[in-house]
């Protein structure tokens, strides 16, 4: 075994012992992933369904009308008509018991009421932890409302320009004419994305993931100032070996780590929250890429840096500051403004960049551009790295 | 003739302004102690950091065996092991597992490391306590531990720093005999200290050094006949101890004396003698001496002697 993997296999073996890699490398990156995807999944994403029960208390053509709405775009698979109660009460109980996510009803009388012009609301009773569903529910009776009201202005407008007298089977005969001139009443068209946007659990998955990777990286390239904090430097030095190898050992480590815990994230996030990270030979690209940058940044860092806490305080601000400059807390696209174009100093937005590419089912070559984005940042680091390490009598 | 082993000549390092080494120049051979004597900061820690190959030296030369040492030179750290005065270990590992790793480092695997390992773990007298991790030692364990690592490798020239700076004195007449062992058995050993004790115990010849330069090189018996019949007086004294010294230094008897741990050490020809004025000329500078202590030549009159200071400075 070479030097600078034996060095790895003893650092490896330390920090598998201590655990900590693996609690930032793989725990955290997973638990705030499963975070931010049960916050913010109501939000959007590909498989939101929300549940109404229907009350229809009415029994008259008005609250038939409004179920036959709700019952096609249920079979259109866009909500879920998740019950149908025979009273007010026994559908607030649904809501508020979270059953379902909104109760509509319809009252008793509508139809007359309707019919007469007389005011009378349709409810909406909401589940207050579900206020996305509740409001598309909200929507959809404000719709239908409205599209009754200019039914209603048809027959009104109809009745009052005719010079004679109009009776109630002729009222009912133009109120269909009315109604069958109209739109469709309700349209909700389901979002196939074939946009290069991940699903949100997918984008919190790689978000969280490559977040974290940049502080999983560090502890290999720290234990460098670890080593040097605790004498055995001293003895690597010494040692019969070129002091590269040295280097060169702390760098598998930071590598090794790094790998290890985005595989154990994709597949993972895979299994428990459905993300769907694309080609795999594309994000095994972009993952190998994603590592070697934020080996090197870590590294430069480490290559300044006096002491290990010194070096993970400024590691941490680098990651979090470049993080949230790459848009890993906010799912979608960073608009058309500067910061659109300023988050590309960030590795991050590369590697979720080069990731919607392979999203939007483009073949490999559409995440070239990520691929060198990200290989130029760990090219440059490590320049700068190593310039500095040798400076310090390190790696020559 | 034995084999010369290390070859340092005229060696300097600088830190900006500061000579931290001086044209130092020394040899040892096979099978030979040599001991660098020297207070804290005399240079014997940067001295040793050179041979080692972690410092670049600004001017001189070094050889081990013949072959040059420079902070690249693979081939020569081979020849060396190196004990550093802080403890160099990873705590997170089992003493055994420290052994192995730095035994491969050094080019050594299968059953000759296994067999080594076992041997080292012997001489330290950590057999029984192998599994255990490094952390779970005693500091004198640890020492130890420290000191096996450079011994693992049988290396022509172990150089130990300060080793028993800290250590309980069970454990430091351990680490006394295990160097003595080895020198036994061939091995040329650089051994830097500031105890006087130990130099004189341990060492077949020693190099006195202060601010960087060696004040004085040879066996104990040459260094202590640079003193001639010069006996070492210890004044444990209360009072003015700095004019005291001054008074105490104008008497014709007295070679050297200066102030050290609340007490004035005395360098004068035939104690005995002039003890009686030493102890007027003290009274008279207001000093209340409660002890005297007189005592031969040894290492320290002849540090005090060349250096006016203690070694304890």
């Amino acid at each position: 075994m070479g030097p600078a993997r034996l060095i790895a296999s003893k650092d490896l073996k330390l920090r598998i012992r201590d655990r900590s890699a693996i609690i930032v490398g793989v725990v955290a990156p997973l638990g705030l992933a499963v975070i931010f995807n049960a916050i913010l999944g109501g939000v959007s994403g590909g498989d939101f369904v929300p549940a109404f029960a229907v009350a229809n208390l009415d029994q008259g053509p008005v609250g038939a009308a409004f179920v036959d709405v709700l019952e096609q775009i249920d079979a259109d698979g866009i909500i879920e008509i998740g019950g149908e109660p025979a009273s007010e009460a026994e559908a607030t109980t649904l809501a508020e018991e979270g059953v379902v996510s909104a109760a509509i009803i319809l009252p008793q009388g509508l139809s007359e009421a309707v019919q007469a012009q007389e005011p009378i609301g349709i409810v909406v009773i909401a589940d207050p932890d579900n206020p996305v569903s509740a409001e598309i529910a909200r929507s959809l009776a404000a719709g239908f409302a409205s599209e009754i009201r200019v039914a209603q202005l048809a027959v009104v407008t109809a009745i009052e320009s005719s010079d004679a007298a109009i009776g109630p089977e002729q009222i009912a005969q133009l109120a269909e004419e009315a109604a069958a001139g109209l739109p469709e009443a309700i349209s909700v068209g389901a979002v196939e994305t074939t946009t290069r946007e991940l699903d949100l659990a997918t984008f919190f998955a790689a978000a969280m993931s490559v977040f974290f990777l940049f502080f999983t990286v560090s502890f290999g390239v720290n234990g460098l100032l670890e080593e040097q904090q605790q004498g055995t430097a001293q003895r690597l030095i010494a040692a019969p070996i070129r002091q590269s190898s040295i280097v060169s050992g702390k760098a598998i480590v930071s590598f090794a780590l790094g790998i290890v815990s985005m595989t154990i994230l994709i597949v993972t996030s895979s299994l428990l929250l459905g993300a769907d990270w694309g080609n795999p030979i594309g994000v095994g690209l972009l993952v190998v890429a994603g590592v070697f940058s934020a080996t090197g940044l870590m590294m430069v860092v480490a290559a300044y840096a006096k002491t290990p806490e010194q070096a993970g305080n400024l590691q941490a601000i680098l990651a979090v500051g470049l993080g949230m400059l790459g848009g890993i807390f906010f799912p979608g696209s960073l608009g058309t403004g500067v910061l659109s174009y300023v988050a590309y100093i960030s590795p991050h937005r590369w590697f979720l960049v080069g990731l919607g590419d392979l999203a939007g089912g483009d073949d490999l070559p559409v995440i070239l551009p990520s691929l060198l984005g990200l290989i130029a940042f760990g090219l440059i680091s490590w320049a700068f790295a190593m310039t500095r390490f040798r400076s310090r009598g390190i790696a020559t | 003739m034995a084999t010369q082993v290390l070859a340092v000549a005229a060696l300097t390092k600088r830190f900006d302004d500061l000579v931290a080494v001086d044209t130092v120049s020394f040899a040892i051979d096979e099978g030979e102690t040599y001991g660098l004597l020297g207070p804290n900061g005399a240079g014997k820690t940067t001295t040793i950091s050179m041979i080692a190959g972690l410092l670049e030296p600004d001017a001189g030369a070094i050889a081990i065996d013949s072959q040059p040492m420079t902070t690249t030179s693979v081939r020569t750290k081979a020849l060396i092991g190196l004990v550093p005065q802080e403890l160099a270990i990873y705590p997170d590992l089992t003493g055994k597992e420290n052994l192995v790793f730095f035994g491969r480092l050094y080019g050594i695997g299968g059953s000759e490391l296994d067999g080594r390992v076992d041997e080292v773990l012997d001489v330290i007298g950590l057999t029984d306590r192998a599994g255990d991790r490094a952390k779970e030692y005693s500091g004198g364990m640890q020492r130890r531990l420290n000191i096996g690592i450079g011994l693992l490798h049988r290396p022509a020239l172990l150089i130990l720093d300060e080793p028993t700076v800290g250590v309980d004195p069970q454990s430091r007449n351990a680490i006394l005999e295990s160097v003595e062992r080895l020198a036994g058995e061939g091995m040329a050993v650089l051994y830097t200290t500031h105890y006087m004790e130990e130099a004189e115990r341990l060492c077949d010849r020693v190099g006195i050094i202060d601010e960087g330069r060696i004040q004085a090189e040879g066996t104990r018996k040459q260094l202590v006949s640079l003193v001639g019949g010069e006996d070492r007086i210890r004044l444990t004294a209360t009072g003015p101890l700095e004019p005291t010294a001054d008074a105490v230094q104008q008497l014709d008897a007295v070679q050297a004396a200066s102030v050290n741990d609340g007490g004035i050490d005395v360098v004068a020809t035939d104690g005995g003698t002039a003890l009686p004025s030493i102890l007027s000329a003290a009274a008279d500078s207001g000093a209340h001496v409660t002890s005297v202590e007189l005592s031969e030549p040894d290492l320290e009159s002849v540090f005090l002697l060349l250096t006016g200071k203690a070694l304890r400075d």
